[in-house]
């Protein structure tokens, strides 16, 4: 199953020369034309699969999304507990956002 | 701002889609939530959060975010996908880490615009995120598993920690974590363990908080095992070791300086540096110190004997060659304590590490110090392996043993002795030098191959310098060695037999031409070739300026040519006239001749021959010699001649070989005097009318008597002439002239003293053995004088009875004109007169016949000796090796004569 993710989740493309605001924006396409919107597609396409490998359970939007968070200099440990703790089974989520993890 | 706000609206996003696939993944229990194909925008779901629960998530998130603003690791893309691989390989999903790979490579490649610019946090997250669902999905197992299910899960290890001892171990590998990070770190493992540890010390932290109650599954981490290990290892360490591993390091350094440090001493009876017995040290330590230590013996050997030498060197035993050594020496060891001083330095540093909690030990292990021992061991070994070698020896000697041991593969090795022999050899290369290019011998220590001694001009060029093999380096040959010394011999020659200046311009020009200048410095080891072409050089044109000077400016070959004309009688003219003049003389017994009367009788046969041509100094050199002499012996036997050989043509001619002339000319001489002899028998027997007339008158038996003592004498008289022609034919052409050609052809090919030498030489042996004059032709020398002497004593009998025969017909004459006269006369006095005539003419006759009996007996015993002399002589020519004497033999007996006669006794 090498289904491939949607182009128009290519979010991160956007992130990098493009000057937004909000991020509706994001979907409409660069003044720099295809290559770099397929340059962004193979990248997400490649991530999309390592990541189906490592098993991380992540869909192409999310991942989209966190490629564009790595990309702002976010700290990925940072983000990847984020992942795991919004994750959780339900029940737990609530009683865990309180605590302190350090 | 900007861009904070875009993070935060990204944020917004994902929580929102975390929660909503969390929701999607609720109602389809254990799913695999990452193909949501319905959740296509942020809108449409129906979560069964609300939004003050996405709120609270949101808020969260933002505090996670902020909390951890930099990575606990370095930012190393390829590491990450590396270490990504790897994990997938070990869990057995070999081609996924294939696949992994092809993935990543083309990820990597891909860069501009529109490509991911933080790979290494991509990888990263999803590096952990993987692990953090692992985790989860172990633990969501487990939830579901009992104690026993986990153990046998766990693969039969028992569930060593329930959440109490947990608790405790969490403390207290808190604790232990800086020890244990110290002692790991000191066995040089990664710090990524460190930092895994952390990360799993805050896993548990949080599995803790949620998992209250459950079974804590930690055999499933192996983690957990290994820090158990690593600490227990550490107690172990600790009680085994009396001392760090610093201290050890510490010492060895000094040890390898030759100090004794705090532990490590040297011990005599072993003769090494060693760990005392008593402190307790595990045995792979003592042995590595040990070891370590190999290099401090060796040091100590070294320094040992360079400051020995040191303090010899005021006593002039060591020479330059064993000075420059140890200066040598002296410059590799500075290296060596360069070496020690920056180990010493980093031994005080701990390494440098990225992790910030963790701390390291001291970069100087022992391990760490044997590698960066393994070079100088290398050297270290080999100048100790040198200096044992050269322990006795000096100059040349210890060059040569030195360059023995350079023949060595290794390149290390290699250069390291080409810098020391360079070194060493420089003394040396500077002796050949000057040597060479200016005769010069500056060898205060004996060192140099070449031995000089005082000795007189003349024997300068034979023994005044020797090789002495002793200190000849086996780099340089022995023909090389010669030429050397041949050079540097003409150069001293030149200076004190020739006074000659010439050969300093013939030395700059070799210098010129060998690529090198006169002054010092030029050459050095390894440039043996170099070497080579300047004694090459500096060989080839001093020789030639040496032979230059001899023969034009010294006249070698006129001189040559002088004495054999005049010592070897080759100047046939003078010879004649000398015989003539000085034979009267030197029939007188010995110490009644004057030799100043013989020198003017000299001058006068030169004056009076072709001789007074030649060149006045040549003529000033001749003169007249008179040996020893005992009483009885004739002038004959002492007369000689000689040619005074001045410097430096005494070189040549020295005493030996002027004696050598000496006895040639005597054998000539002789030889000359029978050869004058037999002529001058010639010239008295040489028949003449008076005698012819005389015969006819004679009475019957004298007639026959006379006839045949003198047809004796004739015959005889042949014979001998036969003799000494044909000899003095072979004397002198087949040897003097032949061996004259031949020496004159070795002189114009010979390039330098030494061959001029040996050529002379050659010729004068060669004169000496066809003349029989060689020790192997001792009994054919003394037959050959003992002929000599029969002939002279057949001349002079033969003088006699011609002498005897013309006083007959003397008197026979007279008679007969007294008898005719007497006729005339008158009877009284006639009477008388014809009595006693008459009377005289018997006993005339009587008296011719007794005289030519007697004559004839002699002169038959004369032959009868001569004859046998001759056949014993004759047969004892083939006997000879020399070819050459066998022409004699065929010149003497070419019908084969005195063979047939020989044969019929």
């Amino acid at each position: 199953m090498q289904a491939g993710c949607d182009p128009s989740f290519c979010i991160f493309r956007f992130i990098a020369f493009v000057p937004v605001n909000s991020f509706e924006i994001l979907f409409r396409s660069s003044p720099h034309g295809c290559e770099a919107a397929r340059t962004a597609r193979e990248s997400l396409d490649l991530v999309f699969n390592m990541s189906k490998i490592l098993e991380t359970g992540l869909d192409c939007h999310t991942l989209s999304l966190l490629i564009a968070l790595c990309d702002l200099g976010l700290n990925p440990e940072s983000l990847a507990a984020v992942v795991k703790e919004l994750q959780r089974e339900p029940p737990s989520s609530p009683m865990v956002t309180a605590s302190d993890r350090r | 701002m900007e861009e904070d706000q875009r993070v935060l609206d990204l944020v917004k996003e994902l929580v929102h889609r975390l929660l909503s696939t969390n929701s999607s993944s609720v109602t389809t229990s254990n799913s695999n939530p990452s193909m949501s194909t319905s959740s296509t925008g942020a809108n449409g779901t129906t979560s069964i959060y609300s939004h003050h629960q996405h709120q609270q998530a949101l808020k969260y998130a933002i505090r996670i975010l902020s909390s951890r603003m930099t990575p606990s690791i370095a930012a190393d893309e390829t590491a990450m996908a590396e270490s990504i691989k790897r994990h997938l390989a070990t869990q057995g999903k070999s081609s996924d880490a294939l696949t992994f790979a092809d993935l990543y490579s083309k990820f990597a490649s891909k860069t501009g615009p529109g490509s991911v610019k933080n790979k290494w946090a991509v990888l990263y997250l999803l590096k952990v995120i993987s692990e953090d669902r692992k985790n989860q999905k172990v633990r969501s197992d487990s939830r579901a598993a009992t104690g026993f299910f986990a153990s046998t899960v766990s693969g039969g290890l028992p569930a060593l920690f329930d959440p109490q001892t947990s608790d405790n171990f969490r403390a207290s590998s808190n604790n232990s974590r800086p020890v244990l990070h110290q002692e790991k770190v000191e066995r040089g493992l990664s710090d990524g363990v460190g930092n895994v540890n952390s990360r799993v010390a805050l896993h548990r932290g949080t599995s803790e908080k949620g998992w209250d109650g459950g079974v804590f599954i930690l055999a499933k981490d192996p983690e957990n095992i290994r820090d158990m290990a690593y600490r227990e290892y550490a107690n172990l360490l600790r009680e085994e070791n009396d001392v760090t591993e610093e201290v050890l390091v510490r010492d060895v350094l000094y040890a390898c300086q030759g100090i004794d440090g705090k532990f490590v001493k040297f011990d005599r009876n072993v003769d090494a540096y060693v760990l005392p017995e008593t402190l307790k040290v595990p045995r792979a330590t003592r042995m590595m110190v040990q070891k370590l230590c190999e290099l401090g013996w060796l040091f100590s050997k070294v320094k040992g004997y360079i400051s020995e030498s040191m303090a010899r060197f005021p006593a002039e035993d060591v020479g330059t060659v064993g000075q420059a050594f140890c200066a040598a020496l002296q410059d590799e060891l500075s290296e060596y304590y360069k070496l020690l001083a920056v180990l010493e330095s980093q031994s005080m540093n701990p390494i440098p590490l990225v992790s910030e909690t963790a701390s390291s030990g001291n970069y100087l292990s022992l391990r760490r110090l044997s590698v960066w021992f393994a070079e100088p061991m290398v050297k270290m070994r080999l100048m100790a392996l040198l200096v044992d070698s050269c322990k006795v020896l000096r100059g040349g000697a210890m060059a040569g043993a030195i360059h023995m041991n350079a023949r060595h593969g290794d390149p290390l090795v290699h250069d390291f002795m080409r810098r020391l022999l360079r070194r060493v050899c420089s003394p040396l290369f500077e002796m050949v030098r000057s040597w060479v290019l200016e005769g010069e011998l500056e060898d205060i220590f004996a060192e140099f191959f070449v031995v000089g001694q005082p000795v007189k001009a003349e024997s300068l060029w034979r023994e005044g310098y020797h090789l002495h093999d002793g200190m000849l380096p086996s780099f340089i040959s022995q023909s090389l060695a010669q030429r050397i010394l041949r050079t540097g011999k003409s150069i001293n020659f030149l200076r004190v037999c020739c006074e000659d200046c010439g050969w300093a311009d013939a030395a700059t020009e070799a210098a010129a031409a060998a690529g090198t200048t006169t002054t010092r410095g030029g050459l050095g080891y390894g440039e043996t070739d170099a070497l080579e072409s300047l004694v090459t050089e500096a060989a080839k044109r001093i020789d030639k300026h040496l032979m230059d000077v001899m023969y034009k400016r010294y006249k070698f070959k006129e001189h040559c040519l002088a004495i054999k004309r005049y010592l070897l009688l080759g100047q046939g003219d003078f010879v004649q006239y000398l015989m003539d003049i000085v034979g009267p003389e030197l029939s007188e017994p010995a110490n009644t001749i004057s030799s100043f009367k013989l020198a003017g009788l000299l001058e006068s046969a030169i004056r009076s021959s072709n001789a007074q041509y030649d060149d006045p100094d040549i003529l000033d050199r001749l003169r007249v010699k008179m040996m020893a002499h005992n009483s009885g012996d004739r002038g004959w036997d002492v007369f000689s001649l000689e040619y005074d050989a001045r410097v430096p043509l005494n070189t040549v001619f020295t005493e030996s070989v002027m004696s050598r002339y000496l006895r040639i000319f005597n054998f000539l001489w002789k030889l000359r005097r029978v050869e004058h002899a037999l002529i001058g028998a010639w010239k008295t027997m040489k028949p003449n009318s008076i005698t012819s007339h005389f015969f006819s008158k004679l009475q019957h038996p004298v007639k026959l008597l006379l006839l045949l003592t003198s047809r004796r004498c004739q015959v005889l008289w042949d014979d001998m002439n036969h003799f000494v022609t044909n000899l003095q034919y072979y004397i002198m052409f087949e040897v003097l002239e032949v061996s004259w050609s031949d020496f004159s052809n070795e002189m114009e090919v010979a390039k330098d003293l030494d061959d001029l030498l040996a050529a002379h030489e050659k010729y004068l042996h060669s004169i000496v053995e066809k003349s029989l004059l060689g020790e192997r032709s001792q009994t054919l020398y003394r037959t050959l004088f003992i002929l000599f002497d029969l002939i002279l004593r057949f001349r002079s009998q033969a003088d006699r009875l011609y002498e005897g025969i013309h006083e007959l017909q003397a008197r026979t004459v007279e008679s007969l004109r007294e008898k005719s006269k007497s006729r005339i006369h008158s009877n009284d006095k006639a009477s008388k007169a014809g009595s006693w005539l008459s009377e005289g003419r018997k006993a005339l006759m009587q008296r011719a016949t007794e005289f030519l009996q007697n004559m004839e007996q002699e002169l038959d015993a004369t032959g009868k000796e001569y004859s046998s002399l001759l056949e014993e002589f004759i047969s004892q020519l083939p006997v000879q090796q020399h070819i050459d004497l066998k022409f004699l033999l065929f010149r003497l007996d070419f019908n084969e004569f005195y063979r047939q006669t020989r044969l019929n006794t």
